[in-house]
Order: C-alpha cells, then sequence, then structure tokens
C-alpha cells in the first residue's frame, strides 16, 4: 500500500504540491486528472525522488515504511516504475546493457546471460516489438509510440509493483494507444501492481479502468470519486467541475 | 595487403590483425593500398609521421588512455586518399595530444571524430588542426570534437582549421558537456546506482561509431 501523507513540495521556492494525501492500496488503480501546471506530473517525479523537487513537509509511505528519505535508485528497488510523457533518449547505451544493469543492482547474484537473452525475447514477442530494439540505443532515433513501447519492454522486465504512468497517451495516435494500455492491462491482470496514472483525456481509461479518479487544483485533491467523475469533466470541463463543486461546498456550508 | 614503410624499412601488414604498433618516438609512415586499424600503439611521447601514398585509405577506430599520449600526429594527404579515425579517448592521468590534418593535394575525403572523456584524475589537452593548402582542389574535410567532463578536471579542446584553396567542402566543431541530469534521473529511475549510471553514461558516450566498417566493404 502507497501512502502519501500530508505531502507538500516546493520547486525553486515555489509551493507546487500543497498538502497532499492520497492512499493506493495493492492492485487499485488511481488516476489524477487537472489542468495543467497545478502538479500532476509533479507527484509522480517526487514520488520516484526527482531532485528537482524538495519536500518541505510530509511523508510517504510503501506497506507502512517511511520511504521519503531514499533516493531514485532505492524507489526503484523497491519496487516503483515511472513511464514519463516524454522518455528521454540516451545515446550509446543500448535497452540490454542497462536493463542487465539494472536486474543485476537487484539482486546479489548475477543474472545469468541465457536466462536474461530468453526472457527479453519472449518480452518483446508478448509486446510485439522487434527484437532489434535490445541492441538499440535507449530510445535515440525512435518515435513516440516506439518509446512508449520501449518503455513497456524495461517494465515487463523489471516487473514493479507501483507503476507510475505521466501522460502517456501524450503523442500516441489512436492505435499505439491501445497498444500500449493494452499491454499495461495485461501486466496488470498478472503481477497485480498498484498503479497512479495521470492524464488529461478520459478516452485511455476505457481500457485502463481506474478504481479512483482524483481531481486536483492548486496542488492537493480537491475531489475524488469512481470513473463517472472522468465523464463528467469529458462533459463540463475542468473549469465547469471546480465551479459545480464550489457552488455544492457552499451550499453545504450555507 | 596493405604496404606499410616506417623508416624507410617496407613492412608488410595484414589488415584483419588490425594492430599497427610503432616503437619509435619519431617515426615517418607511408600507407599505401587499404588501411583499417583497430587499434593504434606508439611510444607516450614524440612525433609520429603518416605519410598517406596517392588513391591510399586510412581507417582507425580505437580507443585511447594516457598509454598512447602523443606530443604531435601528422597526417599528410596527397590525391585520392580516404581517411576516416574514430577516437574514444579516456585518459587517466593529464593528457595532451596534437593531431594535425595536411590535405596537400586533390580529391581528398577526411573525417576526423574525437571524443573525450576525462576521469577525476586528469585533464584532457586536445588540439585537432587541419590545414587545406593552397591550390589543392576537391577535398573534403570534417573534424568533430565531442567531450564530457566528469568531476572537477578539465577538458580543452583546441579545433583549427586553416583553408588556402577555394575548392573545398570543410567544417569543424568542438562541443563539451557534463552529464545530462535527466539522464542519471533516467538511468537510477529504472534501479541502476548513481556511479553504474554514470559509467554508463561514459560508456555509451566513447562507443566508438563502427560506421567506418561500411566504408571498407
Amino acid at each position: 500500500m502507497l501512502e502519501i501523507q500530508n505531502l507538500s513540495v516546493y520547486a525553486n521556492d515555489k509551493q507546487i504540491i500543497d498538502n497532499l494525501n492520497l492512499t493506493i492500496k495493492e492492485g487499485e488503480i488511481h488516476v489524477l486528472m487537472g489542468p495543467n501546471g497545478v502538479g500532476k506530473s509533479t507527484i509522480c517525479k517526487v514520488l520516484m525522488k526527482s531532485p528537482d523537487y524538495q519536500i518541505q513537509n510530509g511523508q510517504i509511505l510503501l506497506d507502512g515504511i517511511d520511504i521519503s528519505n531514499l533516493d531514485t535508485t532505492q524507489i526503484s528497488q523497491a519496487g516503483f516504475f515511472y513511464i514519463s510523457q516524454n522518455p528521454i533518449a540516451i545515446e550509446g547505451v543500448t535497452n540490454a546493457e542497462m536493463l542487465r544493469m539494472a536486474l543485476n543492482a537487484k539482486t546479489d547474484e548475477k543474472i545469468n546471460i541465457f536466462a536474461f537473452n530468453k526472457k527479453c525475447n519472449a518480452i518483446c514477442e508478448k509486446i510485439n516489438l522487434p527484437k532489434t530494439f535490445l541492441h538499440r540505443s535507449i530510445n535515440d532515433g525512435m518515435s513516440g509510440g516506439e518509446r512508449k513501447k520501449n518503455e513497456l519492454l524495461h517494465l515487463w522486465m523489471l516487473e514493479p509493483n507501483v507503476i507510475l504512468l505521466d501522460e502517456i497517451d501524450s503523442g500516441l495516435d489512436v492505435d499505439a494507444l491501445k497498444t500500449v494500455a493494452t499491454s499495461i492491462m495485461e501486466y496488470y491482470r498478472e503481477k497485480k501492481p498498484s498503479i497512479l496514472m495521470i492524464t488529461h483525456h478520459p478516452q485511455i481509461l476505457n481500457i485502463i479502468t481506474p478504481n479512483y479518479v482524483h481531481i486536483l487544483k492548486n496542488g492537493h485533491i480537491i475531489h475524488s470519486g469512481d470513473i463517472s467523475l472522468a465523464h463528467q469533466i469529458e462533459k463540463a470541463g475542468f473549469n465547469g467541475l471546480y465551479e459545480s463543486k464550489e457552488l455544492s461546498e457552499k451550499d453545504q456550508n450555507e | 595487403m596493405n604496404k606499410i614503410q616506417i623508416d624507410g624499412q617496407e613492412e608488410n601488414l595484414v589488415n584483419q590483425s588490425g594492430l599497427l604498433e610503432v616503437k619509435s618516438d619519431k617515426c615517418l609512415i607511408h600507407l599505401s593500398g587499404k588501411n583499417y586499424f583497430t587499434q593504434l600503439k606508439f611510444p607516450e611521447s614524440g612525433k609520429l609521421i603518416f605519410d598517406l601514398q596517392d588513391h591510399a585509405t586510412f581507417f582507425l577506430e580505437d580507443t585511447w588512455t594516457t598509454q598512447n599520449k602523443m606530443g604531435t600526429i601528422i597526417i599528410n594527404s596527397h590525391n585520392h586518399n580516404i581517411l576516416k579515425w574514430n577516437l574514444a579517448i579516456y585518459p587517466n592521468e593529464d593528457y595532451h595530444l596534437k593531431i594535425d590534418n595536411q590535405i596537400k593535394g586533390n580529391n581528398n575525403q577526411t573525417e576526423m571524430i574525437i571524443r573525450a572523456v576525462n576521469k577525476e584524475e586528469g585533464s584532457c589537452y586536445i588540439e585537432s588542426h587541419g590545414t587545406i593548402l593552397p591550390n589543392t582542389k576537391n577535398n573534403k574535410f570534417k573534424e568533430e570534437l565531442k567531450g564530457l567532463a566528469i568531476q572537477k578536471k578539465t577538458i580543452t579542446f583546441l579545433p583549427n582549421l586553416i583553408v588556402h584553396s577555394n575548392d573545398v567542402e570543410a567544417h569543424h566543431n568542438a562541443t563539451i558537456r557534463t552529464v545530462n541530469q535527466n539522464e542519471l534521473f533516467y538511468l537510477q529511475s529504472k534501479g541502476l546506482s548513481k556511479q553504474d549510471a554514470i559509467n554508463l553514461i561514459i560508456a555509451g558516450f566513447l562507443k566508438v561509431n563502427s560506421k567506418i566498417e561500411e566504408v571498407t566493404k
């Protein structure tokens, strides 16, 4: 279970996240929505301990253990996996080299090269990725869709328990989005990880169906619900939803 | 089979060995035919002059450390020469290298790509000079220096291009960067330690481009 408690985050002396509280139980899928600039991506990066952000207050707990002071490497080895909106390219570093090193870092024993190759090939086949991608530089010269598929290769190889998806629908056409989302759901059905997904567009939720949808404003969650909340946003937009929520809160207070 | 004449004595070198070893610290080497080396060994200081005979090719892909710290390497191209060097330089102490390409004739193609990373122990100073002499025609010259600066030591490039001819295509560039923090974050987010991530980035940066092989076929 992942618990974010009273989290406040700064970047360049500016507060981005303000007293955020969120609990994601094992096997749950949560979606964060909100307009640009409200802090959605920041949450994912903070969870991965990006050095760009400083935790001012609050805690992050994984299965009851405080992981707020772990660094990015430790967070990843604790079972976190992050797919960013635009995965970067690293020239000269192949997928195979990186994955072998990452898997070796996870255990005390060196991974068996034959077992590694066999697993890589099996996963490439599963996600319909050409095996040549294993020996290509990470995301180098790849289209947006190929980069996301490349990240899926990493996902299946590294087998995380907590997956953070930051606008993975960004830059994908309809078919590519379906392929990527379907593969994530296939992983979900097999391994039952916790998933926190950021998205602007409710269409992806037809494939990655969440347990909860949360709306973010001014760095904290202002409303939570089920998938019907996403449909309301599709109809009314974020501003329409904010207004209706503020009005209903005002009625309640009066 | 290509022929190499070192200090007036003819040496026959089979291409497949890939190694050219020079033991003298001052040496004139005449190259003819096709020459493709994956290793060039020479003494730590001194002067090495390569004189390319007409129609000779000279391809080199190699990684140099402090053992290859040279005073000066001069390469003379005459006519119809193809020279492609793809070097990775990774010294473990202070390092100074000077390469001087002299284009003396016509219809030559020169491409020199040098990638350098300084380790914590060493600063790296590389001069790469290209001179296109007067009355030469139809030459192509390219020089690219790329540096990755680690820790607090320095990398210094001195790319120099002097063109006396009106019939030449010549360009050079030099860039130096530090380890990209986004790359570090990305690799660490996959579970690599910071040091493993840096080592992987360095290895990837230095990886010699094998495009030269396509030319030799």
